[in-house]
């Protein structure tokens, strides 16, 4: 039987700021987020994680505000509830919220929990909750809310309390050298950037209604946001921000050992101001793109390697052939890059 | 700011001072010519002061360097070979070609220099003259202006005091602008009569040249071609440098101006329809793989700003160059013109030549002239009382620490100031200069509260008695600065700063006399090279 997509939301505001840290959270704050190749943006939920090929799922409902109490947490896990009861299968099942009462968890301390961390009375109202909200939507057949099904369903969600600011979230999603970050303001800057894209992705044309059969269904909608592409945008914000202002990384020095000392400075600085030229070429936004993108793929997978060497191993590259940087420059870009992610 | 590791040499041979504390240091030994002077000068070349090194030190054959740490934490390395310098902060590496661009690199990471005003246009001051603040070296005193007062004045270094205290430089002249603009014109005017005017103006060149090699076989000519020689090969060197910098700047406004143009957005959008046959007309921007810009509005504007700073370097290294090359080319007129030759012919290309310097050196006036008068329309001229009343205070305030710190030392002295300068024509000498500039590097740090290390090359230059001494340690030990001070010590009096809790103290006596850099400092100074990219 088909999934049918419903109760996509238009609403926005200070939703969208949870939303992107829910879609962040996946990315980088959990032990399995490295599986999580791209990310549907609201057309299952709010967000939901998907792996490379699109058979495991990650389910999330994000809550912007904090709940009065465990009935109205109980109400918001109706979406989580309807695609657990649909035919495609939801590996795993997260309410993200910005906050719970204070008689919610039995352990306060935690913030990542299951129902076991719930109070009883507070999990017996989250129970009311969400069978009240399950019988007045629609989309979701009557017959299915038994008792079976929703303890089995609520055994199966994962809590999570947001406990990070923007920042934090953006620093979570990579290890980068001490130098690359930055102060919290650029941070939240990216944020914003990542925010705003993904809710650009809600502004796609409307799904209401879409009937798909798979999981991997999706792509055929521009709906979705690949990890890799957030993580690439925020490396190169954070480590080609200050391209011209920073010194030129070690690792670029052994290439321009032949060069006498006022030459060197010559070469470093051409090179930055080409790669200047590049950043600023939203011509050729993509084979920059293209470029970084294996510049930094040959860069962690062969950290041993010299710059001339991670060179010579995407030299035949597709990404290197496009790009209008001439070599020293692209030797340069990956000397920075070496740096940035050693 | 606190300097940690000094080092210099070669592959050869090499110093390194690492023992230096955040406190109090002091540099002894038993004779003169330790190296005490070098070490204390190699720190601040480093960093890219104009030195003042004792003659006999070849100082251009080395590498020098110096590691500091910063008011935030920060550590900086800096390593100079002539006016070459790499300077390493968190590991990245930059290549820095010239003071200018050392200063603003500087002043970006975290060392900021401050702004004054200078010929009427705002200028960053260099390190000659902020190193002042905190330096007084032994070689090159004189009470009455500052160390090296070529390009900066005594004026300039109290617009830096008063920058340091965050106020605005003092300026003489109020301007009156349509009168400078009728200036700058007829300056024009007659710049361009003059050139035009004057053919032999361009022909000096060739003849004065020919006028050197006719005289080669002359003996009695021999010293002054050498002088000739070198000041044409120095002027050349210079000539080769601003060509370069001016070069530089050129593919950085280059660069700029095509930043600029490609800065616009023109992905391409398409309509399409959604449901074939149907009236629905959805929207989808260009079908790119990549949700994101390169660039966000804040790194664009990051990248503008740095090259900007760029052209601003190269800028002001042209200007430097010119000076300096227009300083040269009066020498070496001078030179040509004080020679009496005897040969016809030569005198009358000396009489050109003598024509030519004339129109030459106005013509550099007015080059120099207009670039001023234009440079001051652009400075905002308010010139507020309160401000004024500011800086008589600062002034008033630093001339009376010091004249309380010379009372301390030398309660039966009869010096009084009423400036950080003596009159011209009443400059201190012997233990009178010393109490001088240590009054005034007292004042300074007292009245500014600055963060910099207290440096005194020969503290007790002219016999300083030992109860004077006493007050002067006691005295600068109050600063929480790190203080570094050079003495030399009497048979009887070494071992003196040993055991005292609060001084460090710093033997140099076992130096080789007249040879402190020694092969065995060359492993590790190949090390720290090596740990900038120098392969020495």
């Amino acid at each position: 039987m088909a999934y049918i997509v419903s109760s996509t939301e238009k609403v926005r505001g200070k939703g969208a700021d949870y939303e992107t840290k829910a879609m962040l959270y996946l990315m980088g704050g959990r032990e399995d987020s490295f599986e999580i190749y791209s990310f549907a943006i609201d057309f299952y939920n709010d967000v939901t994680g998907l792996n490379v090929h699109a058979e495991k799922a990650w389910d999330l409902q994000s809550k912007g505000n904090v709940a009065k109490g465990p009935m109205e947490i109980g109400r918001e896990l109706v979406t989580l509830f309807k695609n657990y009861l649909s035919d495609l299968t939801f590996n795993y099942l997260i309410l993200f919220m910005a906050g719970v009462p204070d008689t919610f968890r039995i352990d306060s301390s935690i913030n990542t929990f299951g129902i076991e961390n719930i109070t009883e009375k507070a999990l017996k109202s989250v129970r009311n909750g969400l069978v009240k909200e399950a019988t007045d939507k629609i989309y979701i057949d009557n017959d299915k809310i038994t008792d079976e099904n929703v303890d089995a369903f609520l055994k199966k969600v994962t809590f999570v309390i947001d406990d990070k600011t923007k920042a934090e979230y953006i620093k979570h999603i990579l290890s980068l050298n001490s130098k690359f970050i930055p102060k919290d303001a650029v941070l939240e800057g990216i944020f914003n950037t990542i925010r705003d894209a993904q809710a650009a992705k809600k502004n796609n044309s409307s799904v209401e209604g879409e009937m798909v059969t798979h999981l991997r269904d999706v792509y055929a909608y521009d709906r979705t946001i690949k990890a890799r592409e957030i993580r690439l945008m925020v490396i190169n914000t954070l480590v080609n921000r200050d391209i011209v202002g920073v010194g030129a990384p070690r690792y670029f020095f052994p290439l321009i050992q032949n060069y006498d000392g006022i030459k060197q400075g010559e070469v470093i600085e051409d090179c930055q101001l080409q790669i200047s030229v590049a950043l600023f070429d939203k011509a050729n936004s993509e084979a920059f793109w293209d470029l970084l993108d294996a510049i930094i793929d040959a860069v962690i997978d062969n950290r041993k390697l010299s710059t001339a060497e991670t060179y010579d191993m995407i030299s035949q590259n597709d990404a290197v052939r496009k790009t209008l940087l001439d070599v020293l420059s692209i030797q340069y870009l990956i000397s920075v890059m070496k740096e940035a992610l050693e | 700011m606190i300097i940690k590791k000094i080092a210099f040499g070669n592959s050869n041979e090499a110093f390194i001072e690492n023992r230096l504390t955040n406190g109090f240091n002091i540099i002894f030994s038993d004779d003169n010519n330790k190296g005490k002077t070098i070490v204390m000068q190699s720190a601040l070349y480093a960093l890219g002061n104009e030195p003042i090194f004792p003659s006999s030190f070849n100082f251009l054959d080395y590498y020098h360097y110096a590691q500091i740490i910063l008011d935030d934490g920060t550590e900086l390395e800096s390593c100079r070979k002539g006016n070459s310098f790499i300077v390493k902060i968190n590991d990245s590496i930059s290549i820095i070609d010239g003071v200018s661009e050392l200063k603003r690199y500087f002043t970006r990471n975290g060392f900021p220099f401050p702004v004054i005003v200078k010929n009427h246009a705002k200028r960053i001051v260099d390190p000659v003259l902020l190193y002042q603040i905190f330096f007084v070296g032994q070689d090159g005193k004189n009470s009455s202006t500052i160390f090296n007062d070529n390009f900066y004045k005594k004026e300039d270094f109290w617009n830096l005091i008063f920058a340091l205290a965050g106020l605005e430089s003092e300026t003489i002249d109020i301007i009156d602008q349509d009168e400078i603009k009728t200036k700058i014109d007829l300056l024009t005017e007659e710049k361009k009569v003059l050139k035009s005017k004057s053919k032999i103006y361009k022909s000096r060149k060739s003849s004065s040249l020919d006028l050197v090699s006719q005289q080669r076989s002359n003996e009695a000519f021999e010293s002054k071609v050498k002088s000739i020689t070198s000041l044409q090969s120095r002027i050349v060197e210079l000539t080769k440098s601003r060509n370069r910098a001016a070069s530089r700047k050129l593919t950085n406004e280059r660069t700029l101006d095509e930043i600029r143009s490609l800065n616009r957005t023109n992905t391409a959008s398409s309509l399409y329809c959604i449901d074939c046959g149907s009236d629905r007309i959805g929207y989808r921007s260009g079908d790119k793989s990549y949700t994101f810009d390169i660039t966000d509005k804040d790194m664009r504007r990051n990248i503008i700003e740095s090259i900007q700073d760029k052209i601003n370097a190269y800028d002001e290294e042209v200007q430097n160059c010119n000076l300096q090359l227009n300083e040269l080319q009066r020498q070496l007129q001078a030179l040509l013109k004080e020679e009496n030759l005897s040969l016809e012919a030569v005198l009358l290309y000396k009489d050109e030549i003598v024509d030519a310097s004339a129109v030459d050196t106005r013509l550099v006036e007015i080059d120099s002239e207009i670039k001023a008068l234009k440079a001051s329309l652009s400075i905002d001229n308010r010139k507020s009382q309160e401000e004024a009343g500011k800086r008589e205070k600062l002034k008033t305030e630093i001339v009376s620490l010091m004249n309380a710190f010379y009372k301390k030392v030398d309660p039966n002295g009869t010096l009084v100031f009423d400036d950080l300068f003596s009159k011209r024509k009443s400059v201190y000498s012997g233990s009178e200069e010393t109490e001088f500039y240590l009054s005034k590097l007292y004042a300074i740090a007292k009245a500014l509260g600055h963060q910099y290390p207290i440096m005194m090359d020969y503290f007790r230059d002219g016999e300083l008695s030992s109860e004077k001494e006493e007050v002067v340690l006691s005295t600068f030990g109050e600063f929480k600065n790190q203080i570094i001070f050079t003495a030399t010590l009497k048979a009887e009096e070494m071992g003196k700063y040993k055991g005292r809790k609060k001084i460090k103290a710093i033997d140099y006596s076992s130096n080789i006399d007249s040879h402190i850099l020694s092969s065995k400092f060359t492993k590790r100074f190949k090390t720290i090279m090596r740990s900038m990219m120098i392969k020495v």
